[in-house]
């Protein structure tokens, strides 16, 4: 399935969809990098689709869609977030808010293959191979970035 | 030369001249630019020139007691670069050096190994005490130490050297009492309750006089008497160690030992659990305290978590228990003031990369785009490629917990 057509078969975000990176805000784009944009297909900006109807949850930020050629694509599901220790399980309960929302309100965006990744804002307080480390692969989210490189989705 | 502000023990900022070392060109290392913080550590996988570099900067440091050292034991190297290093970093060795494109620079000065090597220098005080990677082989196999006239000619000077000073240590103050371990009025007290827990399970180190030869041995309370050939890997790794630290950390109201500022240790966590590299790293926070300069190799990613912490404490303003905290040592009048010592202290991280050169990783930033810096140099990268991979499989898994 391709990424567009999960996105508007998820009631929730129809008609959020934006090309390329253009669902993403303008000051957090910078902290993505692209060298190949044709392979993109697209993204969601989820926080800002979901505030109104969701408006106390804590809400994932983005999708971002990776074309896999014939394949089904890959959604990059990102947060940027402050990645000091005490961030690590606000984060965790982010990504638990996003795994059920994808589980029951959108089982189309859930059947594509998947990432999940940190952007840190400002220093990561934590280090490569610490308890939190542990803690966050154990949920599916790799150590924080500070610039998420999406031709290594491949 | 540039400027910096580092602090001395009573907290007051003093500008500095940096210390700097750089090489060019010598065995592995291609471009080895360094400059010294009150802590310097050098990471890097095996036969990147860690080692060499550290005894480059011990000849440097101690140009003129190394050759006197040398020739009153009749070592000879006629004067030319190469068979000097044959006998000074061991043989087999005189080929790192390239005479047409080998260079050195200290403190921003070149320096002439092929002049250096010819010089008559021998009347200055010794800075640097090094203790080296080999230095479970100063004990001999009944548990003595070795002398320097023990050692084979070709032998590296920094074993022979450390072996030789311990072997005084111990023939004369030392020696003398009973207990080499513990010693009431050597090391802190806190400093020997985590050695007695982390290390010694509560044994002695005992000197038996009962043959014709002196012997270490490991004793406790029940007349167990343990002899250096049945002590665990650890104990016979850190007993030389110890006593390197003695001689470094004399028993009297003195902080430092005579003459020495800088104290070199290759790869400290050598044979020892994590427990007693905690301990290790108390006993640095301590030579840091005296205002030694504090040069270490490592492969231990708990070193430079120490460096990490410090950092981060300082950055962020942290009270000195913080640093104690870190050792779970309860906060004391003697603790506190390691722990607001080593706040003040610039510490320098450096990766030795198989290429030849060197990187400053200081900023120790786990999250940096250089990878170098992110694994800091390869100590914390299987760890983190583990939890990448665990990661990736437990976000790949087709039903969403």
């Amino acid at each position: 399935m391709r990424f567009r057509e999960a996105v508007e078969d998820t009631a929730a975000i129809r008609g959020q969809y934006r090309e390329g990176l253009q669902g993403v805000r303008n000051v957090d784009r910078s902290r993505l990098s692209c060298a190949t944009p044709r392979r993109l297909c697209g993204s969601v900006d989820l926080d800002g689709a979901l505030r109104l109807v969701h408006p106390n949850d804590p809400r994932w930020d983005y999708a971002i869609g990776v074309s896999e050629g014939v394949q089904n694509d890959t959604v990059i599901w990102v947060e940027v977030h402050p990645a000091s220790s005490c961030h690590v399980e606000e984060v965790l309960r982010k990504l638990q808010w996003l795994k059920d929302w994808l589980r029951y309100d959108a089982p189309a965006m859930g059947r594509l293959p998947r990432h999940f990744r940190w952007i840190a804002t400002g220093t990561v307080s934590f280090r490569r191979g610490s308890r939190e480390e542990k803690k966050i692969a154990q949920r599916g989210l790799r150590f924080p970035v500070k610039q998420l490189d999406l031709d290594s989705f491949r | 030369m540039p400027k910096h502000n580092t602090y001395d023990l009573n907290g007051a900022r003093r500008a500095m001249a940096y210390e700097t070392l750089n090489l060019r060109h010598i065995g592995p290392i291609q471009e080895a630019d360094i400059r010294f913080g009150d802590l310097t550590v050098l990471v890097g996988p095996q036969a990147t020139g860690k080692s060499i570099f550290l005894q480059f900067l011990k000849l440097l440091l101690d140009t003129g007691p190394i050759f006197r050292t040398l020739r009153k034991h009749g070592l000879d190297w006629s004067k030319e670069a190469r068979d000097f290093l044959e006998v000074y970093l061991g043989e087999g060795t005189g080929g790192l050096w390239q005479p047409s494109k080998s260079e050195i620079s200290w403190r921003g000065d070149s320096v002439r190994l092929d002049e250096l090597v010819r010089s008559k220098k021998k009347g200055e005080a010794e800075k640097s005490f090094f203790i080296p990677a080999q230095r479970v082989l100063t004990l001999s196999r009944d548990g003595w130490l070795r002398p320097f006239t023990d050692y084979k000619a070709g032998d590296p000077f920094t074993v022979r050297d450390f072996s030789e000073k311990l072997r005084v240590l111990m023939e004369t103050g030392l020696g003398r009492a009973e207990a080499v371990y513990p010693q009431p009025k050597r090391l802190k007290r806190e400093i020997r309750n985590l050695l007695s827990l982390n290390i010694f399970s509560n044994f002695h180190l005992q000197i038996d006089r009962t043959g014709p030869q002196k012997r270490l041995l490991l004793a406790d309370d029940h007349k167990t008497k343990l002899p250096f050939m049945v002590w665990s890997a650890g104990q016979r790794e850190f007993v030389p160690l110890l006593l390197g630290l003695y001689w470094l950390l004399p028993p009297t109201k003195v902080t430092r030992r005579g003459s020495i500022q800088w104290v070199m240790i290759e790869e400290l966590e050598m044979g020892l659990h994590p427990k007693a590299i905690e301990t290790m790293l108390v006993m640095i926070l301590d030579l840091l305290w005296r205002g030694y300069r504090v040069c270490l190799s490592t492969h231990s990613p708990h070193v430079l978590d120490l460096v990490w912490a410090l950092r981060m404490l300082r950055e962020n303003g942290a009270e000195p228990k913080a640093v104690m905290r870190i050792f779970d040592v309860k906060p004391g009048p003697t603790t506190l003031k390691l722990g607001e010592a080593a706040l003040k202290k610039d510490a320098k991280v450096y990766y030795f990369d198989p290429d030849g050169k060197t990187r400053d990783i200081s900023a120790l930033d786990p999250a940096a785009v250089d990878k170098s810096e992110a694994g800091w140099g390869g100590l914390t990268e299987l760890s983190g490629r583990v939890a990448d991979v665990v990661a990736e499989a437990v976000a790949a898994r087709g039903e969403l917990e």
